[in-house]
């Protein structure tokens, strides 16, 4: 068993992924991940807290399992330890740049129908909300960009935990942004808003300044 | 056919002249009717994350642009094979593989800095909802001539409104254009370079689309409703 | 192109050649994937299928989806599952009206009544009416009466804020420019979400039948009243007397129609001497001659 998989966080290391995917880097309003449904999605909250939470499950299984397939199907053999087509493509050859967005964004798909399943199933009412929202977090930035982030190996290899851990905290991070946003909404449809500005852009410009007041964590990392 | 390239075909143009004229209606019609950015709102991800210089929104640009060109083209030329129940992934697979071939185009002849400034938004094409949203709306139904055509007009008008909010960014927040300092004295807002601005230069952007765009259809829309008659109002026979 | 994500730049130099074991992989890896993962997903389909009762489906298809409420139901599944498992009739949907319920007879086996169309009428007609205070908040009746009492002189004005125009699930009110709400009668579907909503209880839902209406609902004393609105019922009794079938009756300084003795004649309308009595035979005549 490689080493990645046996090691332990620190508790301290746990709270820096926590405090800076919620705060220091949110996905929304740092990274510019995830802004389709960000719009979309944050007109009414109950609809804003459905969608965060279905977000932030599929954002942690797609970490775990985009972390299994980087390490034991993508990366070549003498970096990660292990690799399945080891005796097709020898020890040495990296499938990454090859196989990387196209084997990431199957197992989004497939995360994505799998959540749907269960959710009609377990929690029909919030099925019924969503609606097609359900299957648009298929096409979510934020999904494959934590995929993405957590696996680009600069400036560290992540492991299996930190990895999972840092899908799960952007996850929350995308939807405490989600409920904030759904909040201030709500109000500006009864604001005396100009008729060109209503709806989209004057959101936008109160994201801007939710932006503005989340660049104030920038030195809560050390 | 659409209907305009029906009377185009009966009009006495050439045949070049024909085509040319039907391209040139669907640059503009993707630049400024159907603008994916100002008046669809898709594809807002690397709209706002990239734009912090004309170089980056550029390459962005000319990247989406051919992805959104080819799968248009591949989709809509194997749209009589593809099942409708699994068109999606089948859609997203295409898609996911010009994307893949994109990226080691850019990772090979373009320089380190370009790439590193465009991150992981090169990948993050495959869930552009523009390219998306053509696939599903446009080149799952049309012919291959057509898709093309559409493909270059959405990818035209994505390039003409990334040009429009980098330029104001790089601009206001470095000072530069192209690089180049414009004015020595000028002390550049950092914030317009950052998250805020972006946010900002979007919404202003979208307001001002959607202002110049509502007076249009003022000057045509002419809303009338009927009241009910009153003792006080003129007799009027029924 | 070694290295992790694939960083650093790769230059073509001849004599580079297809590396045919990366391309076999490759086609390996995602026909695998593709089909560990369309396994997955069928297994999980079988057990997690959800047991749907085909009758509410079908039932569900033919009603127009917009989930208002007026059938008494959450939406429109409520509704269709209750109709499924016969606990309801199978025209309580209203904006479906008889297209809905005939379908909806149809799957259950059972023959539709017809239904009468029903639209919103806004009992108030503000004229000239000077504000009571100036109101600067939110842009809703309810929230403004959550801050003042009344924002006119008539306490029982509508206030002219929008919330009924934002609650029609159907985008059929408009806010004229006096701040009235104007209901445009080809897309109303007599819902009645609006008549629920308005915080003053201005608007009513009756058949398109009845075709006169009266449109104030002051209960201030007719002087009061008068001097507050132009176009104020002042309780003078005249349309009362007039009217053939005694439909109408003042009752608290207001004069009130019961529509169902009212026949639609338009006596009373002349009568008013104030204008408070709406008349909307010519306006749904023309619409009716137009159609």
């Amino acid at each position: 068993m490689p080493v990645a998989m046996t090691y332990t966080m620190g508790i301290g290391s746990f709270f820096t992924i926590m405090l800076s995917m919620v705060l220091v880097s949110n996905f929304v309003l740092s990274r510019f991940l995830g802004l389709c449904p960000f719009i979309g999605v944050t007109k009414r909250t109950d609809s804003a807290v459905g969608m965060g939470m279905a977000v932030t499950f599929v954002m942690t299984l797609a970490s775990s399992v985009t972390w299994v397939v980087y390490h034991y199907v993508l990366l070549p053999q003498s970096e990660s330890g292990f690799n399945v087509f080891a005796g097709i493509i020898g020890s040495d050859t990296s499938l990454v740049s090859v196989l990387k967005t196209v084997s990431y964004i199957l197992v989004i798909a497939t995360l994505v129908q799998l959540v749907e399943l269960v959710m009609r199933k377990t929690v029909p009412a919030l099925y019924q909300a969503l609606g097609i929202y359900l299957p648009l977090i298929t096409t979510n930035c934020a999904v494959l960009g934590v995929a993405l982030l957590n696996t680009t190996d600069t400036p560290e290899v992540l492991t299996f935990w930190a990895a999972t851990i840092q899908g799960f905290f952007g996850g929350v991070g995308f939807m405490v942004v989600m409920i904030l946003m759904s909040g201030v909404r709500e109000r500006l449809e009864v604001m005396p808003v100009p008729e060109a500005m209503k709806g989209v852009p004057i959101a936008f410009i109160c994201t801007a300044l939710m932006a503005l007041a989340f660049t104030g964590f920038g030195g809560v990392i050390g | 056919m659409p209907e305009f390239v029906r009377q185009l075909v009966r009009s006495r143009r050439g045949r070049h002249e024909r085509a040319a004229v039907w391209v040139l209606r669907e640059l503009v019609r993707g630049a400024i009717k159907e603008n994916p950015t100002f008046v669809l709102v898709l594809g807002l991800c690397p709209t706002l994350a990239v734009t912090v210089s004309v170089v980056n929104g550029f390459w962005m640009a000319v990247a989406a642009t051919g992805v959104l060109i080819s799968s248009n083209v591949i989709i809509s030329g194997l749209r009589k094979f593809i099942p409708k129940e699994i068109r999606i992934p089948c859609f997203v697979i295409v898609i996911a593989g010009f994307v893949t071939i994109t990226e080691m185009l850019m990772k090979a002849y373009l320089s380190d800095q370009i790439n590193n400034a465009l991150g992981i938004f090169i990948p993050l094409i495959v869930v552009n909802c523009i390219i998306f949203g053509r696939a599903e709306a446009y080149a799952y139904s049309h012919t291959v001539a057509e898709s093309l055509v559409d493909g270059v007009g959405t990818g035209f008008g994505f390039m003409m409104a990334l040009m429009l909010i980098s330029g104001v960014r790089e601009l206001t927040g470095s000072g530069t254009i192209l690089g180049l300092k414009v004015w020595p004295s000028y002390r550049p807002a950092y914030i317009m370079v950052m998250a805020p601005g972006a946010f900002l230069v979007i919404g202003l952007f979208l307001g001002m689309f959607r202002a110049l765009g509502a007076r249009v259809a003022a000057r045509r829309a002419v809303v009338s409703y009927e009241a009910p008659v009153t003792s006080k109002d003129a007799k009027a026979e029924g | 192109m070694h290295g992790a994500d694939g960083a650093g730049v790769y230059r073509f130099r001849r004599g580079d050649r297809v590396n045919y074991a990366v391309i076999a992989a490759s086609v390996i890896a995602l026909g695998a994937l593709g089909i560990i993962f369309a396994v997955g997903l069928a297994i999980a389909n079988a057990k997690f299928a959800v047991k749907s009762n085909p009758v509410a489906e079908k039932i569900l298809e033919a009603l127009p989806g917009v989930n208002c409420g007026a059938c008494g139901y959450a939406g429109c599944s409520a509704y269709a599952e209750a109709v499924a498992a016969g606990k309801v009739g199978v025209d309580a949907c209203i904006p479906g009206r008889s297209t809905a319920a005939k379908k909806i007879a149809a799957i259950m086996g059972q023959t539709a009544v017809e239904r009468d169309k029903h639209v919103a009428i806004v009992h108030c007609n503000r004229t000239n009416v000077k504000p009571l205070v100036e109101y600067k908040g939110l842009s809703d009746c309810k929230a403004a009466l959550l801050a003042t009492e009344a924002l006119y002189e008539c306490g029982y004005a509508c206030l002219g804020l929008g919330t009924c125009a934002r609650a029609c699930p159907f985008g059929a009110i408009v806010m004229s420019q006096r701040g009235l709400p104007v209901i445009l009668e080809d897309k109303c579907t007599g819902c009645g979400v609006c008549a629920r909503v308005c915080p003053k209880d201005i608007i009513s839902v009756e058949k398109e039948t009845s075709l006169v209406h009266i449109m104030c609902r002051s209960q201030d004393k007719g002087a009061v009243a008068r001097k507050v609105c132009e176009r104020a019922c002042i309780a003078c009794g005249k349309c009362a007397k007039i009217c053939p079938v005694n439909a109408i009756e003042i009752k608290d300084f207001l004069a009130r129609i019961d529509y169902n003795k009212c026949v639609s004649c338009g006596e009373c309308v002349g009568e008013c001497p104030t204008g408070a009595i709406g008349d909307f035979r010519q306006m749904r005549r023309r619409k009716g001659d137009a159609a």
